[in-house]
């Protein structure tokens, strides 16, 4: 077995190669479709030697065991249950050929993706699937393998589990590697970044991706990731992108064209290179020949912090502006969130994430610490619920170590602990967990019931945490430190002494927190000495900020003070944010010179927040009602109308129409000489029974009513008995039917049957997704497609029926 | 044997362009104020989370018949469209996606409030839907590519083309969406409204 130690002086002189596909090479060599690669490999032994052999001779430093599909959950598809045997097997098959080898040769054991997604992204739990991977892991070890290749992965916590059940048996070098689409995101949306870092705090010794495509594409996704990596790249790619000839997939780039890329990885800064479906063992000759001619990169990344949700990363540099921590996710003070967290209702917490984001959060404090709950439990929901949702990464706030553990496993990234204080207790049950999770934490330079009053004695705290945290290999940048932001009604010095253990913490290396609020406890008017607050922090190198970002002057202050401090180059987001908020740069409908205008405008835009005034100022002017219905609110909606069939309005604005349309209506309605509605004609609705779809026939009542009919709405899934029923009792002029499936559209001639037998003499218009012009006519009924058409069709019902 | 895998949360980007397409929105013709776009999208980003999209695959042998094909579990599935699928694939892959019954709550009352907030839900949620089976395809697709084997890129609904909506029922039981909380009426209608099935092939 290898660790990164052993392999890191090959790594600073060689790029090494990695092998290529495997798959495709067995059935070159007699695979059956259908079968269980692994269990087919097993027992032709002579095909893995000759597959091993093939990219051994082409060059390869490291093959990978074939056992890509060997863990628990894929061989049980096929019946079989001994993966640690079928692991060990295989490995033993491919350790005599690494060892057989002309020149050094490494074995990984490779582990693939479990074909099934792991909490919080699917029902596997997550102990679960590390207690299975485990079995996979403990069969390649048995087998003798050197290191480990976690790759194809499209789920993070997948990736994750995999290597937390690695180093849970050893400590040998990992690869991981995942798949990245076009759109340079895994299938679940996580970012090459984030998944970087996500992993590497973990313990992951290199880091990078497979398949996704060819070679052109994997190298942005290299080019992206080096800036970041503290870890060896890898990269195997396809050969180029798949095709299918003759029913079958091809993939294009033959192994000359494969191998031109190798300098321009090694130039990308890539450690490992090898390849991935359809690549062959001359692709990794060709590649192997080049890649000689090329040395590693070394290329240390600027410093930083990185915190990451499951999809994204969040990167702090020195000159980075200020982060605020939403706090709002805590019960503390809440009645409404405690009584539905009481009621394991998470709707509050979902809206705070997202409000709190929309107004400016870069991450997400989550607390879950009340009394009359299962803290452990509610935590654990709700980072199940938000994790998966959130681009922001998640701090998790508890002074239960237990919950905080848990939180840590569970959390599909890296997370921000908050927090870690200077008890024995504390630092020895959290500081090793910490680190395995990879986690970052804030420091709170506090032992037990002693909350130092002095920035001096806080450093002590701070430096002697630290010295500790070393010992699981913890850096300064792992660090947030909390500057103890206590009340300035109690304590005058209470902000200084706070703000010179952000300066100290900020200058020696440490990002910064503050629990900002603490400052101002007490007093009156808090907003205005937080704000302060928060601006002569910032000064003093603060990094992150536990706020309420819902606080429009906190969030001002910050942009303002992100400007001032040179964190926000060229004020482009202090610009930006402002351009955002002045109601004379909003772009707006243009201004109406009279209430007429403001009307016909305010219908035509469908904007209906002064359409009532505006009828009002019409009427107040002295114009008669039914000159304003006539005479300017009946063209605006023609208008719309015509707007929408030469479709430059599309449905939602031809709906904001009709209901602005029917706002000003209702003012207007009880002002008009005659009966305000229903004058054009009656028309029966009714979706037909079996279908449940209602929404475009309400649409198209919405535009019935605001041309003056008046409609009678059966509702959806009514049944022909009910329509003729009403049919009778209303003698409407028209039967408006509407279906969406062509399995409930045959219930339209029935009901239109039913009602000829009955003797109503009502016109039918029919309508629905999947009803056609050919077929209403067919069945002797009239057709309209959509709202607009629905209003002319009637109109012309009702002239024909005169 | 079929095996039916479930996804308990699928996450995508939201659509943004189908959405408004699928609302009748051209580029080429359709006017907008750029504060009603704004708004459009801000309404999406509402509805998207009211949205929990899941989903369920399940990948069945079949044998092509007179009228269609035989799946492994028994179940026959006739029309042209199946027909057409036998001649380029060995497998069927059957596979729903659900916006859930929350979106489903929020349309019916906002249609009562505010229609043309109601209909932007309406079609956040069934892009959404439509999105979570172009992503199982695509999961699926990931999978199958290093044994050669790729998922034919069109798919089909029961209810659409000659497909009847009949087979909604056999292939509801395939991939027990029950447990998505996935319900199907004596019509053979998916309940919640924004949840569908489709079947494609695997070359």
């Amino acid at each position: 077995m290898k660790t990164a130690t052993q392999l890191a002086d090959i790594l600073k002189k060689k790029i090494l190669i990695l092998d290529g596909a495997t798959g495709t090479e067995l059935q070159k060599r007699g695979m059956p479709a259908g079968t269980c690669p692994e269990l087919w490999t097993a027992e032709h032994p002579e095909v893995q030697e000759a597959i091993h052999n093939a990219y051994i001779n082409a060059g390869a430093d490291v093959i990978y065991t074939p056992t890509f599909g060997g863990n628990t959950f894929k061989l049980q598809e096929y019946g079989y249950e001994d993966v640690e045997a079928l692991n060990r097997k295989l490995a033993s098959v491919a350790r005599k050929c690494a060892d057989s080898a002309d020149h050094p040769v490494l074995l990984a054991g490779n582990i693939g993706p479990c074909g099934k997604f792991i909490q919080p992204f699917g029902e596997l739990d997550l102990d679960e699937a590390v207690r299975q991977f485990k079995r996979q892991i403990q069969g390649l070890l048995d087998g003798g393998v050197d290191m480990f290749a976690v790759e194809t992965q499209i789920d993070i916590q997948e990736a994750r589990a995999q290597v937390i059940a690695i180093r849970e048996l050893c400590p040998a070098f990992i690869i991981a590697t995942m798949t990245f689409e076009p759109n340079g995101r895994t299938l679940n949306g996580t970012t090459p970044e984030a998944a970087l870092i996500t992993l590497q705090s973990l313990g992951t010794d290199a880091f990078g991706s497979n398949c996704s495509a060819g070679p052109k594409e994997m190298l942005e996704i290299i080019r992206r990731l080096k800036p970041l990596a503290e870890i060896p790249l890898v990269a195997k790619p396809n050969a180029g992108l798949p095709f299918i000839e003759d029913g079958k997939t091809k993939f294009p780039m033959g192994s000359q064209e494969f191998g031109t890329y190798a300098q321009k990885f090694a130039q990308a800064g890539v450690n490992f290179m090898g390849g991935c479906c359809g690549t062959s063992p001359d692709h990794i000759k060709q590649l192997a020949v080049q890649m000689a001619e090329c040395s590693p990169i070394s290329a240390v990344p600027k410093d930083h912090l990185a915190l990451t949700s499951s999809r994204e990363v969040l990167i702090t540099y020195s000159d980075s502006p200020l982060h605020i921590i939403g706090e709002r996710i805590n019960p503390t003070g809440k009645k409404k969130l405690q009584a539905e967290l009481r009621d394991s209702n998470f709707t509050t917490v979902q809206n705070m994430a997202r409000e709190q984001r929309n107004a400016g959060a870069e991450l997400l404090d989550v607390n879950a610490g009340m009394p009359g709950i299962d803290e452990k439990k509610t935590l654990l929901t709700i980072i199940s619920l938000l994790a998966p949702q959130s681009n922001l990464p998640l701090v998790i706030d508890t002074t239960n170590p237990e919950a905080a553990i848990s939180a840590l496993r569970l959390y599909p990234g890296r997370a921000l602990l908050n927090s870690i204080s200077g008890e024995e207790t504390r630092l020895k049950t959290l500081l090793p967990e910490a680190a395995k999770y990879g986690a970052m934490f804030i420091l709170l330079p506090i032992r037990g019931n002693h909350i130092p009053a002095t920035a001096e004695e806080r450093i002590t705290i701070v430096e002697d945490i630290y010295r500790q945290a070393q010992k699981f290999g913890f850096r300064k940048k792992d660090i947030l430190v909390d500057g103890l932001a206590m009340t300035v009604s109690a304590d005058p010095e209470a902000a200084a002494e706070a703000l010179k253990t952000i300066k100290w913490a900020s200058s020696n290396g440490f990002g910064t927190v503050l629990g900002l609020s603490n400052i101002s406890f007490g007093l009156p008017e808090r907003k205005w000495i937080n704000s302060a607050f928060l601006a002569m922090a910032s000064q003093n190198g603060l990094s992150h900020v536990i706020a309420n970002p819902m606080e429009e002057v906190l969030m001002r202050t910050k942009y303002a003070s992100d400007l001032l401090n040179g964190k926000d180059k060229d004020g482009t987001k202090y610009i930006a944010i402002s351009a955002n908020s002045a109601p004379s740069q909003q772009i707006t409908p243009q201004k109406a010179e009279s209430p007429e205008e403001a009307l016909s405008q305010g219908i035509i835009n469908g904007i209906r927040d002064d359409i009532q005034l505006a009828v009002r100022q019409t009427l107040e002017k002295g114009l008669k009602p039914s000159d304003i219905l006539t005479g300017i609110m009946i063209p605006a909606i023609i208008k719309v109308g015509d707007l929408y069939e030469k479709k430059e309005y599309f449905l939602p604005q031809l709906i904001a129409s009709a209901e602005t349309m029917k706002s000003a209506f209702s003012i207007l309605a009880p002002k008009l000489e005659t009966a305000a509605s229903g004058n054009k004609g009656k028309i029966l609705f009714a979706t037909v029974e079996g279908d449940i779809h209602d929404i475009g026939k309400n649409i198209v009542i919405l535009m019935l009513k605001n041309y003056d009919f008046s409609v009678i709405d059966l509702g959806k899934d009514v049944s022909a008995e009910k329509i003729i029923e009403a049919a009778k009792k209303e003698d409407p002029d028209i039967i408006a039917l509407s279906a969406l499936m062509t399995t409930t559209m045959i219930r339209m001639p029935e009901v239109m049957k039913k009602a000829a037998d009955a003797g109503i003499r009502a016109t039918f218009m029919l309508g629905g997704a999947v009803v056609t012009k050919e077929w209403a006519e067919s069945l002797g009924a009239y057709y309209s497609a959509n709202g607009v058409e629905a209003v002319r069709i009637a109109e012309k019902i009702m002239e024909r029926t005169k | 044997m079929a095996v039916s895998t479930n996804f308990v949360e699928i996450n995508i980007d939201i659509p943004y362009n189908r959405i408004l397409s699928r609302l009748g929105y051209r580029k080429s013709s359709s006017s907008m104020l750029s504060c009603q776009l704004q708004n459009f999208q801000t309404i999406m980003e509402e509805a998207a989370a009211f949205i929990h999209l899941r989903g369920a695959y399940s990948i069945c042998s079949f044998t092509p018949t007179e009228t269609g094909i035989l799946l492994e579990t028994g179940d026959r599935i006739d029309g042209k469209l199946p027909m057409l699928m036998a001649r380029e694939s060995e497998k069927a892959l059957i596979m729903a996606a659900t916006s859930g019954r929350k979106i489903m709550e929020e349309i019916s009352s906002l249609q009562k409030t505010d229609m043309s907030k109601a209909v932007i839900y309406d079609a956040t949620a069934s892009e959404i839907t439509d999105s979570g089976l172009d992503w199982i395809m695509h999961y699926v697709s990931t999978m199958m590519k290093r044994m050669g084997g790729q998922v034919s890129r069109k798919r089909f609904s029961p209810g659409y083309g000659d497909l009847e909506l009949k087979n909604q029922k056999s292939l509801y039981r395939i991939l027990e969406l029950d447990k998505l909380g996935i319900d199907i009426t004596a019509s053979c209608i998916l309940v919640p409204e924004k949840s569908v099935i489709a079947i494609t092939g695997i070359i």
